[in-house]
């Protein structure tokens, strides 16, 4: 076998779903990490049980797609979708079981010692919560309900897709009644839908704790009887469905976009089921039915120890009067070359603005817009939107824009994924605004974030542009790690111009200056990239490659990556979720070391450094390494030219290595373990930078910037010593 | 801040640039778009345009808009439709509708002003005139037909149209791909039209550079001569650059130049042409400019306002041109430069009368230059001849109209002024009495070295009252000057009511 050969071969490689469940058991040990306050390992499980959900949606049901449409091709590591679908049932059994065992054993304890108590079962409240409970229900949740029964004339009603609901098996109570006559004397099916209008969790009234609450499914349990009058009820269990979601469309045949996708909206809930949930120790009955009726299999039937469906915890997350359950939320400091109120385009002038969110504030990208959207000078603001938060400020500030008359071309990804319904509404606001919409392009999904500001100044048109790693979300920059830079250097200017340009549908440019654009010239460059340190390598020089990002699954920038270890160039992963290389194979991989961290911030920010035999090559984007990043989206990576950033984003990079608070290495078995401290000062890179973001803060007026000295004339004793 | 956009409706693209006037009196491109189109293919196809690609200009142009208005560019832009669009037989019901449909106005540009403006690009490019100082061959590669223009010690030898273009030969490849040796054919036709260019022209030239221009496919050549600092590369190095493509697949080229297959079929003929240019014209250097007609147009539309620095004299160039014919065919050189003096100072002195501008004192100068050059072919026919010999030259710089001008001028130099009417269906009224003006000169100026003998000094002349007065010193009788002088100002008069008069100084040496 030749060298390129021996590559490829299947057990070098991870598959990517048993990578991403891999994922899920980090972020669930956060869960069972002591040191956590306990509202903060409650989200994590919340995390994991919402990541799951997604997963079964998206990946499960394609991988269920592909298993019905016989296609039995193998992925990377050499599984066909049958294989990978028994393997995934495996390991999600057990993380699920991981995941109830967390909140039954370590959570619910220490929730009860803290004075917050959740009834799970309706059997455990005392006499007064019952009443109360029962008060309740009349009160408020009974006029919502629709009960459902099944029999000849009435068929299995649509089970929407990830809805709580409660299946019951009743009996007639008065069998032998003339208008009963002829019916046969059986069990029969009715299910109700937990309403997802009122909350799950329901506060009671408790003893001395701080808060008591029962979850709503509970309550209806209790008064199930009351939905069937006329019948027995024989037993009752709460069991919810996950639906195939994955929006396939062929692009070509839609004559307009945005139908389409309101079309597969309405679709979506009746998606093949894929997974069923259901209390344990259910009725075997029961369960039967439902297997039948949904057509589900019995691996794909998941008992659950506990409540259904966890993400209610992230309500539990806010809960007023635990600040001391809570990590104290860290406030994201001001960039200090940015000070409020100051014209931001002013500030680029004097040199490329680099940002690091969360630890600094994201104001000054929603200032960016909201500034360019009043100032006059401004002819027009081009801007990417994949995934905006509820009640955008920018979205605001573009509208105004284009009643302020400047050109604004906006560009909404409405393929993001479960972000559709609410893309369309912001792009139609926007329409209305007067911006110029452009609803995606055919065949290929818009991820890349770029900003353009273009202004008439005195002498010239100048470009403004801010390039980063995250989405426009003035929400989620609180919580992922990003960065981003904000420059009006011309080459970037004109790459921009020429990126929109490219989206609205005109020719791509002759050359691109800087920015390397995916899906054409992206993959190229990455692999002449590493070929280069592979060069360097060979020829006996240093070389190095750093990179860190949320996933790694491409199936060539794997092999170059190995070929590279292979060569003796020394590899450094920061990889967050998926991982499909493996680390520690003789004479592959041997040079590689992956890390991954998880924690309080979700790590988001992609940055590629590469040694180029001390020329040092550092670029940031908004793409992974990952099939679809390279090759089915549009993205931009950029380089990073200018050098005190190349030093702070080289720090990062260092620091980020530097983990062994929350940072895994992957060991050369696949698994991951937390680093070893022995010795060694404990650093979390999180808490690094958190620390770093409010020291900058605060030395803002003492940096001294630009080339004539201030002298400070009216000093005192101290500062003269010092 | 000066800003102006052009827009280009070429034969496979239209293309969109803003360009602005830096502090340094630079132009820079800010925006670009580029979109698709057929033109060619219509052209070739049909001759017509065709109803969907005249939509789809309409279209682009009314998203263009959008563009023009973000830099705020109401007046200061330009469409110009190239010269396959102009060889469309429709091409006045694509213009008609596309100013309905858009309201803007499309200029059409025939073949002479569509290369004229490619030039105008790369010598603006501010190596040009170090270049051509020494020798050089502009190659203007088109769809239908390629034009070398050959500059010799800073001055146009000759320029010449050759009936090959990389569409032409991709149709021609298809007409007769079933024959089995067709490529071999067509490359032989193709080095035989070269062939002819070189036995003709370049005798006694070694070339040191050659720059080829071309539309959209060179984007290929731009991507593979890829450096940014545009300078000319070493022959050896482009031609491996050419091997290096011609032995791979097209798939691969198109991966590794990142063109788009818009237009795969033209790549094979693009590099067949290239490379048979390269052997023909094998020069020291080759330089690809990678400049566009949207440059061209902006150096155009900015030249005459001095907004730029000061770039390449074209109007030399014209006459460095003019003169290369003249000696091509045996003209009589002392007389001419006579001539081109004697006119150029009637000219000036009667400015008030005529009223013409700087661009038809050119004109004149190419009238008195090439006057003479019919004779080479027929002395009893030389002004058809003169006619027949000006309209096939191609005078880079030089509108098609311009050319027709001048050679009509020079035909009429020897026989009675026809009507406007006879004339009407090629010349507006404008451009008759422009004709009608230069005649006149030329005819007065010709008279004053009516034996070819330059007997005159110190050639003076002034306008007093309604007389222009040419005071002469000569050495020499100079009867027959006199003689047919008078004839020639009664038509002077005619057309300027002002008489021109002899005036000798007799000087004895």
């Amino acid at each position: 076998m030749s060298k390129a050969e021996e590559f490829k071969n299947p057990k070098y490689y991870d598959n990517r779903e048993l990578s991403w469940i891999k994922f899920e058991h980090r972020v669930l040990n956060e869960a069972k990490d002591k040191e956590i306050p306990i509202l903060d390992r409650l989200k994590f499980v919340s995390i994991t049980s919402s990541n799951l959900d997604e997963f079964f949606m998206v990946r499960v049901a394609s991988l269920k797609d592909m298993e019905h449409a016989g296609y039995t091709k193998k992925d990377i590591a050499g599984m066909d979708p049958t294989e990978q679908l028994c393997a995934i049932g495996k390991e999600v059994h057990a993380l699920v079981e991981k995941q109830y065992n967390t909140y039954n054993r370590s959570l619910m304890p220490i929730l009860r010692k803290e004075g917050i108590r959740i009834i799970g079962a309706y059997e455990e409240l005392n006499e007064k919560q019952a009443t109360y409970v029962d008060k309740y229900f009349m009160e408020h949740v009974y006029p919502v309900l629709t009960p459902m029964a099944v029999d000849a004339s009435r068929p299995f009603p649509l089970v929407r897709n990830k809805s709580l609901n409660i299946a019951a098996l009743i009996k007639s109570k008065h069998p032998n009644s003339k208008l009963q006559q002829g019916s046969k004397q059986e069990l029969e099916f009715a299910t109700v839908q937990v309403p997802s209008v009122l909350p799950r969790l329901v506060p009671i009234p408790g003893e001395d704790d701080r808060y008591t609450f029962t979850l709503l499914e509970q309550i209806i349990e209790k008064n199930m009887a009351q939905l069937f009058l006329n019948y027995d009820l024989v037993c009752a269990y709460p069991y919810r469905i996950m639906r195939n979601a994955d929006l396939s469309f062929d692009e070509d045949e839609a004559s307009d976009l945005l139908k389409e996708i309101q079309k597969q909206l309405v679709k979506r809930q009746w998606g093949e089921v894929i997974r069923l949930e259901i209390e344990h120790k259910a009725d075997k009955r029961l369960l039967q039915v439902l297997k039948e009726q949904l057509a589900v299999s019995g691996k794909d039937v998941y008992e659950i120890a506990g409540p259904l469906d966890l993400t209610f915890l992230m309500k539990m997350y806010g809960l007023s009067g635990c600040d001391d359950l809570r990590e104290k939320l860290f406030v994201p400091q001001k960039n200090p070359r940015i000070l409020p109120g100051e014209s931001i385009f002013d500030e680029i002038k004097k040199g490329d603005i680099f940002l690091t969110h969360p630890y600094e504030t994201f104001d000054p990208v929603v200032d960016f817009i909201k500034q360019a959207a009043v100032d006059p000078d401004v002819l027009a603001i081009k801007q990417t939107l994949y995934r905006v938060s509820g009640n955008s400020p920018i979205i605001a500030a573009l509208a105004k824009a284009a009643e302020n008359g400047k050109q604004v071309t906006v560009l909404v990804e409405l393929k993001a994924r479960f972000d559709e319904e609410n893309n369309i509404v912001w792009a139609q606001k926007l329409e209305k605004a007067g911006c110029h919409v452009i609803y995606g392009l055919v065949g290929l999904k818009t991820h890349c974030k770029i900003a353009l500001v273009v202004r008439r100044e005195e002498d010239a048109i100048t470009r403004y542009v801010h390039l980063g790693t995250g989405n426009y979300n003035d929400s989620t920059a609180k919580l992922y790690t990003d960065c981003g830079i904000f420059t009006c250097n011309e080459n970037y200017g004109e790459d921009a111009t020429a990126v929109f340009n490219m989206l609205s549908g005109y020719s791509e440019p002759a050359r691109w200056n800087k920015l390397v654009v995916a899906p054409i010239w992206l993959r190229d460059r990455f692999i002449a990239l590493i070929d280069r340190e592979i060069a360097h390598a060979k020829e006996g020089k240093e070389a190095y490659i750093v990179a860190k990002m949320n996933s790694l699954c491409d199936r060539q920038i794997i092999e170059k990556l190995y070929e590279a270890s292979s060569v003796g160039v020394e590899i450094y992963l920061v990889i967050r979720g998926i991982c499909c290389l493996r680390t520690g194979i003789p004479g592959v991989s041997e040079h590689i070391h992956v890390t991954s961290i998880v924690g309080t911030f979700l790590e988001h920010s992609r940055i590629f450094y590469f040694y180029n035999n001390g020329q040092e090559d550092i670029y940031m984007g908004s793409a992974d390494w990952m099939p679809r990043n390279l090759d089915r989206r549009v993205e931009i990576v950029f380089p990073v030219e200018d050098d005190v950033i190349k030093d702070r984003i080289k720090h990062i990079l260092d620091v980020l290595l530097r983990d062994n608070l929350k940072a895994y290495a992957m060991l050369s078995d696949g698994t991951y373990a937390k680093m070893s401290r022995r010795g060694k000062q404990a650093i979390g890179a999180q808490m690094t930078f958190c620390r770093e973001a409010m020291e900058g803060a605060k030395e803002e007026t003492t940096v001294w910037k630009g080339r004539r000295f201030i002298p400070i004339w009216a000093f005192d004793e101290e500062e003269h010593e010092a | 801040m000066k800003l102006y956009a052009s827009i280009y409706i070429g034969s496979y693209e239209i293309i969109l640039k803003v360009f602005q006037i830096t502090q340094k009196k630079r132009l820079k491109e800010l925006d670009c778009l580029r979109t698709p189109i057929d033109t060619a293919q219509d052209i070739y196809a049909s001759g017509q345009l065709k109803k969907e690609t005249v939509d789809r200009i309409c279209n682009v142009l009314e998203d263009m808009k959008r563009t023009l208005a973000l830099y705020r560019l109401t007046e200061d832009y330009q469409i110009y439709a190239g010269s396959t669009f102009t060889a469309a037989g429709n091409r006045l019901f694509a213009m008609e509708q596309i100013k309905l449909r858009t309201g803007m106005k499309v200029l059409a540009l025939s073949n002479s002003e569509h290369r004229f403006m490619s030039y105008r690009a790369v010598a603006s490019q501010d190596n040009f005139d170090a270049m051509v100082s020494e020798s050089a061959a502009i190659v203007d590669i088109g769809g239908a037909s390629l034009q070398i223009t050959l500059f010799y010690h800073g001055k146009v030898r000759t320029t010449q149209h050759i009936g090959l273009g990389t569409v032409i030969m991709s149709e021609n490849m298809k007409r007769l791909s079933y024959m089995t040796n067709h490529k071999e054919q067509i490359a032989q036709m193709m080095y035989k039209e070269l062939d002819a260019f070189v036995t003709m022209h370049m005798q006694d030239v070694k070339l040191k550079y050659l720059i080829i221009l071309g539309d959209h496919v060179s984007t290929l050549m731009e991507r593979a001569v890829d450096d940014a600092t545009r300078e000319p590369i070493r022959m050896e190095h482009y031609m491996e650059l050419l091997e290096n493509m011609r032995d791979k697949t097209l798939q691969s080229i198109i991966r590794e130049f990142d063109v788009l297959n818009d237009h795969e079929e033209l790549i094979e003929p693009f590099l067949m042409l290239h490379h048979a240019i390269a052997e023909k014209l094998p020069a020291k250097y080759v330089y690809v400019p990678g400049v566009s007609v949207n440059d061209g147009m902006a150096y155009h539309y900015f030249a005459p306002k001095h907004y730029l620095q000061v770039e390449h004299d074209f109007d030399q160039d014209i006459i460095s041109a003019a003169w290369s014919i003249a000696k091509r065919y045996g003209s009589y050189q002392p007389h001419l430069k006579a001539l081109d003096k004697i006119s150029t100072q009637i000219f000036d002195a009667t400015k008030k009368f005529h009223g013409l501008d700087k661009r038809q004192r050119l004109l004149m100068r190419l009238v008195a230059i090439l006057h003479d050059c019919g004779k080479y072919i027929s002395i009893s026919d030389a002004s058809d001849c003169s006619y027949i010999i000006i309209m096939s030259s191609e005078i880079l710089g030089l509108s098609h109209k311009e050319r027709e001008m001048v050679a009509t001028v020079v035909s009429l130099n020897r026989k009675s002024l026809e009507s406007y009417d006879s004339m009407a269906d090629r010349f507006s009224v404008d451009e008759y009495m422009t004709i009608v003006k230069l005649l006149a000169i030329l005819k007065v100026a010709n008279a004053l070295d009516r034996s070819h003998r330059q007997k005159f000094k110190n050639i003076k002349m002034a306008v007093r009252g309604n007389r222009l007065h040419i005071t002469i010193e000569a050495t020499d009788s100079i009867a027959l000057e006199k003689g047919m002088f008078e004839e020639k100002a009664d038509f002077f008069e005619s057309v300027f009511s002002i008489r021109p008069i002899l005036r000798e100084l007799r000087v004895f040496e």
